[in-house]
């Protein structure tokens, strides 16, 4: 026996550490929570991204700020955020005529629940081109946990894939693994957000239902998981064929993902209600 | 080997580095280039030490925990990809600037396929055609046209590290 794992030594090291591999992939991937490796890991990267990070904000902040424009930048930034206001009163609008009066004390109670969201900067990306992941500087330690929420002022970002105490991944919607259930805002039509790498799809929409491009998308609340009411994008291309039971639509998303420096995370309610609008 | 061990992991560390990084803030076409994985492949082209795939398992973990999260899938495809690389060697002379850079080039994309293969397996709605068309390909042609670099700091590493070890 000694002799046999002394001569196939070589071959026997390379079938335990593909055997090891594999389990771990599958536990991993079945499991519920983050992996202690993928902690140790992240943890260990932390300091080297947020002291990057750091410094590269500073000297851009520095440069954006005091050396180069600062009176166009500035009014650039108001000019952004008045735009932002704008279309955040619209989103409300439209949803507010669009639900009834019933809701709007639940809405408006969710909206001035300040202490619901918590602000994270991205600091990473993912290590590799086939996934959508941003790393943000929260973690448990500020009380994220898996499948937390990902928002910004415009719209849905994504939900918080996993956590390490200082960092936490967060899986974009636009991410190929990404599903999102949502509903045309005009006319409440349901589907299915996918994310594509590239961009969003809504798939799985009923043949018979008149959707039209520039229709709003929001969250529909289902599953669970995304509170309801959070602008997902706009329709840009409505594809059907005949023969086809479902109707799909290539969606513009309301967050530039390419440009996103910030976003909040929102804590869940603890009286359980899943509405939310921005 | 001690030594051979020592460079390999310093080199992962700067690839390490680089990934997270330099990645962050320098990408050629919207790609993101795995340091990790071109300086494990020039040094196995130039080391065909069975360690070296070995090291390559925990580059390939820290990849895994820095991206999707489904821990041992760039483990395995790292560690496969250096153990074929080795064989490559054999047969394949890879000592001037472009027969690495065609090498590395050539075992990018295998390691590419291997890992969306993999994942193929896990996400059944991934389109694997169009990312090794839109993706692995042309990341495995920057990855060969950028090797140069990396060799030369890897010949600059083993002149500081392992020049005395012959």
């Amino acid at each position: 026996m000694f002799k046999f794992i002394s001569t196939y030594r070589l071959y026997i090291s390379i079938v335990a550490t593909l055997i090891g591999l594999f389990l771990l992939m599958y536990q991993t991937h079945n499991e519920k929570g983050t992996s202690r490796l993928q902690i140790a890991v992240q943890t260990l990267t932390y300091p080297l991204q947020a002291s990057v990070h750091s410094a590269a904000s500073t000297f851009s902040n520095l440069w954006n700020s005091y050396i180069s424009l600062i009176e166009v930048n500035e009014e650039n930034k108001r000019l952004k955020q008045q735009l932002l206001d704008m279309e955040e009163k619209l989103s409300q609008h439209i949803e507010s005529s669009v639900q009834f009066s019933r809701l709007r004390a639940q809405l408006l109670f969710a909206q001035k629940k300040a202490s619901e969201k918590i602000f994270a900067e991205i600091i990473g990306e993912s290590a590799d081109n086939t996934h959508q992941i941003r790393l943000i500087n929260r973690g448990s330690n500020q009380l994220l946990q898996r499948n937390f929420v990902v928002l910004r002022k415009e719209g849905l970002v994504g939900r918080i894939q996993s956590v390490s105490p200082y960092q936490s991944s967060v899986q974009l919607i636009i991410d190929h693994r990404s599903r999102v259930p949502a509903l045309i805002q005009r006319n409440r039509v349901r589907g299915l957000v996918y994310g594509t790498h590239e961009g969003m799809e809504m798939r799985q929409i009923n043949q018979h239902s008149k959707i039209k491009i520039g229709d709003r998308v929001i969250s529909s609340g289902l599953g669970g998981l995304y509170p309801k009411g959070i602008l997902i994008g706009w329709v840009s291309e409505i594809r059907h064929q005949a023969h086809e039971l479902f109707k799909t639509a290539r969606l513009d998303s309301a967050v530039d993902f390419s440009r996103i420096e910030e976003v909040f995370t929102i804590l869940p309610s603890k009286s359980g209600s899943h509405l939310f609008i921005e | 080997m001690m030594r051979l061990f020592i460079l390999a992991l310093g080199f992962m560390l700067i690839g390490v580095w680089l990934n997270i990084v330099f990645n962050n803030y320098f990408q050629l076409g919207g790609l993101k280039i795995n340091w990790m994985l071109i300086f494990m492949l020039v040094l196995t082209f130039r080391h065909p030490s069975l360690l070296l795939p070995f090291v390559g398992v925990l580059a390939g973990l820290i990849c895994d925990a820095l991206s999707h999260g489904i821990m041992g899938l760039y483990g395995i495809s790292f560690f496969v990809t250096l153990l074929l690389a080795r064989q490559v060697i054999k047969s394949f002379y890879a000592n001037t600037f472009f027969s690495v850079g065609i090498a590395v080039l050539g075992m990018s994309f295998f390691e590419g396929w291997i890992s969306l293969s993999i994942l193929g397996q896990f996400e059944e709605s991934l389109n694997q055609f169009s990312l090794i068309m839109t993706s692995t390909l042309p990341l495995a042609v920057l990855q060969g046209l950028v090797t140069p670099i990396i060799l030369q700091s890897v010949i600059w590493g083993e002149k500081l590290y392992l020049r005395d070890a012959a």
